[in-house]
């Protein structure tokens, strides 16, 4: 008797404690198709109009740090489409850049999550449709609504003849540099070097002229995939020599894969950088340019943007990365796309297929560059809107110029201890531009070892001559 | 009659003890005994395209070839450093409010403000404070110590000493106020006795103060050997994200790198379940310690 | 005078030196040690909430200078901010919710491995406690899937129930450690007078422990706080964020270049923390004393 009473003693605190401590006591249902309408306060449709199934989207998605208003402008597009169909809810959440890849990770391990998924391009996105973890884009969009997307920006979700994610918006990865500075150096302001050599000679004579000519932040890390994609595929003919390095068939220590860090090194060896690039991050070393304390910074294109507006087209100007290299991608341009992709695991998966299609509408994409000044990669965004002279150059450059972008060809083991781990240490002084391409191979030999599947899949990343010119 | 309760009784008590224990097993099963065998699981497993293969030992030799591995290890192992130097500091920081110096009290209360402040906060201050052009260095060319400043999280050499160093700086106060705690129940004759002997103040420490405390100063030891394997990970993500190079990767950096950004669970499981090893081991010895100590002491 | 001859003075120096430890510049060296110890600890506030309240120009300027004409804008900045409150309320409650149903149910547990008899009790105790090393975020994609399915992301629930879980191992083996220390008289005598076993806990057990209890509390008060990774993960929508997440993750990219603000988003996220302190630290003492003693 005396335990029994026990044990209901026990219960009951335990009733009591667990009562309090779901504070929304109905809110763990099993599923819930029919979750809250976001903030915006649009009521759920009691009757749908007859348009179909009532259906719920939910989009995780980034972007607001490189492309300041990409909020708002989500928010007013699910808007947007939300009137237009009222059948359809859209739930977008805006993630951190810590928790992105993290919760799509085990979202997808979970089979359950969001129906479109934003992912930075290339590597960062592929490796979830080698798992399993995307449903091709090219199942739900024709080749002609594909082709309007620049072919070069398109390959870097192109694989096993299938397209993956659909351009969100591009992020063209130039420098700024501040002609009064130049000027006061006695530099062409008009003319920013395009050569290596006179961009080595201009850091002297910024130095000579009491100038820091670049200001940058590596604390982070970012800014090792930056370098690699400014300086590392100059050697390169095309694109094939990248991947055969990552297919283990040519060695990075090769003159063709090795020179860049010497030029890095160069860099320093003229006092190029802030003497605190490795004490700040990324954001705060570009922050100085904005403070008019130095003449240069590696930026992105809306950001360049916000940058001539606010200090006047007078002083800042956009260059590219001056050429050292002798191969054709020697004067390549980086205009990586940051993209969109649906989930294997959606219901809905035509139906986030053609939100997609909604983002890629004239009036819509051109929303997006009004609000938060990011350029949709397709050929129906007409040049005619662009408004600052920053954008109309990297339009100019994105025709003229071969694109490419290295970080995106890349395993993300070879940034994070290479181009990044690496690169910092060779920053500051701990190795040598020969030691640091010795320990990037033996990093690459690891990761081939490591990952024996993703290298056939990686392997099966073609581009068809005739759907990609050349 | 009788006798039937009093065989009756061990099995009710029983019965009572496991259903005082039902909540925590519950819990334990939940959230320990559920994802280890899901991690071991996925150690042995690799998944392509949706498919599970066996893939056998391959994902532990992956992790202990890999030089980084390593790297965190002994970091982390750098960081075991962190726990006598705060235990020695709480004890004569203890000892010094225990003497009642002047202004005692002000003393315990801020000594124990690091700790309650949040780690992200603490994070960010100290990777302002630190930096080349940051304020540290700035009082040091201003007391004349101009050749000691440093990059302090940004060069290999002395990073992870840096992160130690705020670790310490927002543990120190824990022990302090612990050991404090202690120490006012010790019996004051044992001072008296000690003084009349002439013992000096550390003597009087040594010889006193630290055997009366030493259950606590093995708990304070055991929470911030915890704390130096498996709680350093906010450090990390706000001040250095592992660098320079790898020079303030620790393990559950090394964990969260290859589970997310390179998307190799399998390492990742692989890495987890030896930590988990690793923090057996260590756990089993301090607990044969321990017992040996009892041994001597008889 | 006899100073001349090392060897004759030896020990008579060792004496002085251990007066000169033990008399009057000893009171000097304890407090020239405090004082140090004191700026190096309230250094970093003062710089927090010296900058808090300048201008990002005047921070740009000097770093250490006084505030003189001290700015509040910095402050309705980070106010504006809309969710800082309730991203306290969160912690607040993830934190309360969490220490006292984990407390609650390892001091049964704790009870059980203390006085009760069963078989099996050391061989589980002993598979319980290195659990505590584990790290978190071992647990971390196990967990995330498991919860995923039952529909706990997004919803406090989820974090609160595994905080409590990754803290029990540690405080069922603190609570256990400081039950057995109390003597089998008491808790025989207390039985005798018709306490039930359950009463036996609540009466008698819980009292005597309270610094134990006390000290777990702090312990994983201040863990679940300051947790970054589980909140982050777990708590995906901004609303629900953690005020360690919202300043982590948020707030300190948001403010990244505009120091002042960014300070004064800590400030105002250690404000609270410090009051808690200051107010409760009499109780906080008085528990941990009562509790270690013999």
């Amino acid at each position: 008797m005396k335990s029994l009473r026990n044990v209901f003693g026990v219960m009951a605190l335990l009733v009591m404690v667990l009562g309090a401590c779901s504070p929304q006591p109905s809110a763990a249902p099993t599923a819930a198709p029919q979750a809250t309408v976001p903030s915006g306060g649009a009521a759920q449709p009691t009757t749908p109009a007859s348009s179909g199934e009532p259906t719920k989207l939910t989009i995780w998605y980034w972007g607001e740090q490189e492309a300041p208003g990409m909020k708002s402008f989500m928010e007013k597009a699910v808007q947007t489409y939300m009137q237009e169909n009222p059948n359809i809810t859209i739930d977008a959440v805006l993630q951190e850049s810590d928790s992105l890849y993290p919760a799509f990770r085990a979202a997808a391990a979970a089979k359950e999550g969001p129906d479109i998924q934003y992912l930075w391009g290339g590597t960062q996105a592929l490796p979830d449709a080698w798992n399993g973890n995307l449903a091709p884009i090219s199942d739900y969009w024709t080749q002609d609504e594909l082709n309007h997307i620049p072919a070069g920006q398109r390959a870097e979700t192109y694989w096993d003849g299938k397209q993956w994610g659909v351009p969100f918006y591009q992020i063209g990865t130039f420098w700024a540099y501040n002609k009064k500075m130049f000027a006061q150096a006695g530099l062409d302001p008009e003319n920013p070097p395009t050569k290596w050599d006179d961009w080595m000679a201009a850091c002297d004579k910024l130095r000579a002229a009491g100038i820091t000519p670049i200001g940058t932040g590596f604390k982070d890390g970012w800014l090792g995939g930056w370098m690699v994609s400014y300086l590392g595929q100059q050697d390169f003919n095309s694109i094939d020599d990248l991947m055969a390095a990552v297919k283990g068939e040519k060695s990075l220590t090769d003159p063709m894969y090795a020179e860049w860090w010497s030029r890095w090194k160069e860099m320093m060896d003229h006092k190029c950088f802030n003497d605190d690039i490795m004490s700040l991050d990324l954001y705060q070393g570009q922050d100085l340019f904005e403070q008019q304390k130095v003449a240069m910074t590696n930026h992105v294109e809306p950001y360049i943007a916000i940058l001539e507006r606010k200090l006047g087209a007078d002083t800042v100007g956009v260059m590219r990365t001056p050429a050292y290299g002798t191969g054709k991608l020697a004067t390549s341009v980086g205009i990586p796309v940051q993209v969109l992709a649906v989930t294997s695991f959606s219901q809905h998966k035509k139906e986030a297929a053609d939100f997609l299609k909604f983002l890629h509408r004239e009036d819509i994409m051109k929303m997006m560059y009004d609000m938060a000044g990011a350029i949709t990669p397709d050929d129906r965004f007409k040049a005619e809107w662009l408004n600052v002279n920053s954008d109309k150059m990297i339009m100019q450059w994105r025709s003229q110029y071969p694109l490419f972008w290295y970080q995106y060809y890349y395993p993300p083991v070879w940034e994070t201890e290479g181009s990044i781990a690496l690169g910092q240490l060779l920053v500051n002084g701990e190795i040598t531009p020969q030691e640091a391409a010795q320990r990037w191979q033996a990093v690459a030999d690891k990761n081939r070892q490591d990952n024996p599947t993703e290298l056939e899949a990686y392997k099966k990343w073609i581009f068809p001559p005739e759907m990609f010119g050349q | 009659m009788a006798q039937a309760i009093a065989q009756k009784k061990p099995v009710r008590n029983w019965l009572l003890a496991y259903v005082y224990l039902a909540p925590a097993l519950l819990f334990i099963l939940v959230i320990f005994v559920y994802p280890v065998i899901d991690l071991l699981w996925r150690s042995l497993t690799r998944t392509t395209a949706g498919a599970t293969h066996w893939s056998g030992l391959a994902a532990y030799r992956d992790a202990l070839t890999d030089p980084v591995f390593w790297q965190a290890l002994s970091n982390n192992l750098r960081l075991f450093l962190a726990v006598p130097i705060l235990v020695a500091l709480s004890l004569i920081v203890a000892a010094i409010i225990f003497d009642r110096v002047k202004g005692w009290r002000l003393y315990r209360t801020i000594v124990f403000i690091p700790y309650v402040l949040a780690i992200p906060v603490v994070g960010i201050v100290f990777s302002y404070v630190l930096q080349l052009h940051g304020v540290f260095n700035v009082l040091l060319g201003s007391a004349g110590l101009g050749q000691l400043a440093a990059d302090w999280l940004g060069k290999s050499r002395t990073a992870i000493w840096a992160l130690m160093f705020v670790v310490i700086w927002k543990e120190l106060g824990f022990g302090v106020v612990l050991f404090l705690a202690r120490m006012s129940s010790i019996s004051e004759d044992l001072f008296d006795a000690a003084k009349l002997d002439g013992a000096n103040w550390f003597q009087q420490l040594w010889y006193v103060t630290i055997p009366q405390l030493a259950t606590v100063i093995e708990f304070y030891a055991i929470i911030e050997l915890i704390t130096m394997l498996s709680w350093v990970f906010a450090y990390v993500l706000v001040m250095t994200k592992g660098g320079p190079g790898t020079s303030t990767w620790v393990m559950e950096y090394f964990i969260y790198q290859k589970a997310f950004p390179y998307n190799q669970m399998q390492i990742a499981s692989a890495a987890a379940i030896l930590i988990l090893a690793f923090a057996s081991v260590l756990m089993f010895l301090q607990a044969r310690l321990r017992r040996q100590v009892e041994e001597l002491n008889g | 005078m006899a100073e001349t001859s090392l060897s004759s003075t030896q020990p008579r120096r060792l004496a002085r030196f251990s007066s000169f430890v033990n008399r009057a510049p000893e009171g000097l060296i304890k407090h020239a040690v405090m004082i140090v110890l004191m700026v190096l600890i309230l250094f970093p506030l003062f710089f927090i909430f010296n900058n808090a309240l300048k201008t990002r120009d005047q921070y740009l300027a000097n770093q250490l200078t006084l505030a003189t004409s001290p700015t509040w804008d910095n402050f309705t900045k980070v106010f504006q901010y809309p969710r800082l409150l309730s991203w306290f309320g969160n912690s607040i409650l993830l934190t309360g919710v969490s220490v006292l149903l984990c407390t609650l149910i390892a001091v049964l547990a704790a009870y059980a491995f203390a006085s009760m008899q069963f078989p099996g009790r050391d061989t589980l105790f002993n598979l319980i406690t290195p659990l505590m090393v584990i790290p978190p975020i071992v647990m971390l994609i196990p967990m995330f899937v498991l919860f995923q399915r039952v529909g706990l992301i997004n919803n406090l629930a989820g974090p609160i129930i595994i905080y409590t879980g990754l803290m029990l191992p540690f405080t069922i083996f603190l609570l256990r450690n400081f039950f057995i220390t109390i003597p089998r008289e008491i808790r025989e005598a207390a039985l005798l007078d018709g306490c039930s076993s359950f009463q036996m806990v609540t009466h008698i057990i819980m009292p005597l422990s309270r610094p134990a209890l006390v000290t777990s509390m702090i312990v994983n008060a201040v863990w679940v706080w300051n947790e970054l990774l589980i909140a982050l993960v777990f708590l995906q929508t901004e609303e629900q964020r953690t005020l360690i997440v919202g300043i982590a993750a948020s707030l300190q990219k948001r403010f990244n270049l505009d120091v002042p603000s960014l300070m004064a988003g800590l400030a105002v996220a250690t404000i609270p923390m410090i009051i808690l302190y200051v107010v409760g630290q009499n109780a906080l003492v008085r528990g941990l004393v009562a509790g270690f003693e013999k």
